[in-house]
């Protein structure tokens, strides 16, 4: 064995040199003092395992993430799904007096050209709006400027016809605009019918809108599309919407492409849904306090959505896989193989035209 | 990964586009629209998260550290809240002698001072005196080392090494 008596002539004593420190504990025999020691131990155990790993995933680093959208509008082309034979009470020339069972109760035509949304209630208090002419317009036609993240829909439009005022403009002026006097005639005014004509765009609330989007997260090293991730519309209060509930409340079927959350496909839903999601039952309610006398409702004068899409890969931060009436749900990662088929509908059968 | 959409409506606002177009060659007249609508604006937001070795082994020192605020806590009962804390605080405190006492009674007589060290630093079991059990093993154990190298003169009185010297080294 290899000898440091050489090493004690200048530490001393091996054994009290190389002596192993160690802390000295009192064990007090009182199970009531060791009992509580360990229901705080037990507390704070389930604090950090609970709290600080499950739930909020402390071992996570935050990753700042970049997503694109594209949408895409696309007018209702199955007659199955809006107003049948364009009978939409916001149009002219559709008149009832007697509302009808079921959701489309809710709107109260007169013969005076004039219509409620009664919101399921009576007739009496409801604010009622002039009809007006309707153009059954395409997405094309609609959408009267081509975006990529954001779409404006038009609901009203208003057309005025001018031309130069030749009484103080000269022909050759007037073709070139090259006077100052030369201005189109008649101004804008919307009140006047003569000089503007107001007509709404029919079925704007069963326009669909495909929604593709995708995710990157460079830190996280983390870049995924629509189509593999599980995703769901929520509403104000934080409950799953199924896009689908609305078509079948309202016309007893809902359209195969209409889907959140459906593996390998974009997702597509309508503007009604977007309106339910964001809290608004109708288009046909007064813009912030009725004007006496000249109500202008949302139809008329427009609304702003704003869709946030948020993505998370947080447990309890992100989402379950939405499933609709026309799809399965949709769990991340799937793969084809477990794609669950689409259940089919019988055609309901064609609705009659709102008694006169 | 997963998304959500949630959509939300900022009350009492419109929105309108105003468009016109004009017949081919005929710049004095047009066609005004003006259009209002639903305008459809998305965004996106999100909270991705990746695991990160050194903040997960941060994030759980720290937490497992509050095992520390349990001992803590028993302790201040123990020590100011238990009936028999006075017991306790005997068995978990070790008070020494005052001192202070001892400095000013050896201040005045350097040679106590002096035999106060030399015996501390001569045995280190003057404060934890050894068990009387152990003393007597470790007792028996010199004994028996004493009583053997007695019986081998390693130098003969000359300081010479004989051959009952080597004998004994052979045999150990």
């Amino acid at each position: 064995m290899v000898s440091f008596k050489w090493l004690e002539t200048y530490v001393g004593d091996l054994d009290v040199f190389f002596a192993y420190r160690t802390a000295r504990t009192v064990a007090i025999r009182d199970r009531r003092l060791g009992l509580t020691l360990l229901v705080l131990q037990l507390i704070i155990a389930g604090y950090v395992i609970l709290y600080q790993v499950v739930l909020s995933q402390n071992y996570m680093s935050p990753s700042d993430l970049v997503g694109s959208v594209r949408l895409q509008m696309q007018s209702p082309k199955d007659a199955r799904f809006k107003w049948v034979n364009g009978a939409a009470p916001y149009c002219a020339g559709v008149t009832s007096l007697d509302p009808r069972n079921g959701p489309r109760a809710n709107f109260y035509a007169l013969e005076d050209g004039s219509f409620a949304y009664t919101g399921g209630g009576s007739a009496e208090g409801a604010v009622f709006f002039p009809q007006r002419n309707c153009t059954y317009y395409d997405e094309t036609s609609a959408i009267p400027l081509a975006e990529t993240d954001r779409v404006f829909l038009t609901s009203e439009e208003r057309t005025t016809v001018q031309t130069v005022n030749a009484s103080v403009c000269a022909a050759a002026e007037a073709a070139y605009l090259s006077s100052p006097a030369c201005v189109f005639y008649p101004p804008y005014n919307k009140n006047d019918a003569a000089v503007t004509r107001r007509s709404f765009v029919a079925d704007i609330e069963w326009f669909t809108l495909l929604v593709d989007h995708n995710m990157n997260a460079p830190l996280a090293r983390l870049s995924y599309t629509v189509e593999q991730m599980a995703g769901r519309i929520m509403d104000g209060s934080g409950n799953d919407i199924d896009p689908c509930a609305t078509y079948i409340k309202n016309f007893g079927a809902c359209p195969d492409f209409i889907a959140v959350g459906v593996a390998g496909l974009p997702d597509i839903l309508s503007i009604r849904n977007l309106m339910e999601a964001a809290g608004i039952d109708t288009l046909d309610r007064p813009l912030g306090a009725a004007a006496p006398g000249q109500p202008e409702s949302s139809r008329e004068q427009g609304i702003v959505l704003l869709l946030d899409i948020s993505y998370s890969n947080l447990y309890l931060g992100g989402v379950r896989g939405t499933r609709s009436a026309a799809g399965a749900s949709r769990r991340f990662p799937r793969s084809a193989a477990t794609l669950t088929p689409r259940r089919t509908r019988s055609r309901p059968p064609p609705r009659s035209a709102p008694p006169s | 990964m997963s998304y959500t959409y949630k959509v939300t409506t900022i009350p009492n606002t419109e929105y309108k586009f105003v468009t016109s177009a004009s017949p081919y060659n005929n710049e004095s007249q047009r066609v005004l629209y003006n259009r209002h609508g639903v305008r459809i604006i998305v965004t996106t937001s999100g909270k991705v998260g990746y695991f990160n070795v050194m903040l997960a082994l941060v994030n759980l020192s720290v937490s497992f550290s509050l095992f520390a605020v349990a001992t803590y806590i028993m302790d201040y009962l123990l020590l100011s809240c238990c009936p028999l804390r006075s017991l306790y605080r005997q068995y978990k405190e070790r008070t020494t002698i005052d001192i202070t006492d001892l400095r000013k009674a050896v201040k005045e007589r350097p040679e106590a001072m002096a035999r106060l060290e030399e015996l501390l630093n001569k045995d280190p079991f003057i404060v934890d005196p050894v068990p009387a059990a152990l003393q007597r093993a470790m007792g028996v154990k010199e004994k028996d080392v004493t009583r053997e190298a007695s019986r081998v003169p390693l130098l003969s009185a000359n300081n010479t090494r004989n051959a009952d010297d080597d004998l004994y080294l052979a045999s150990h």
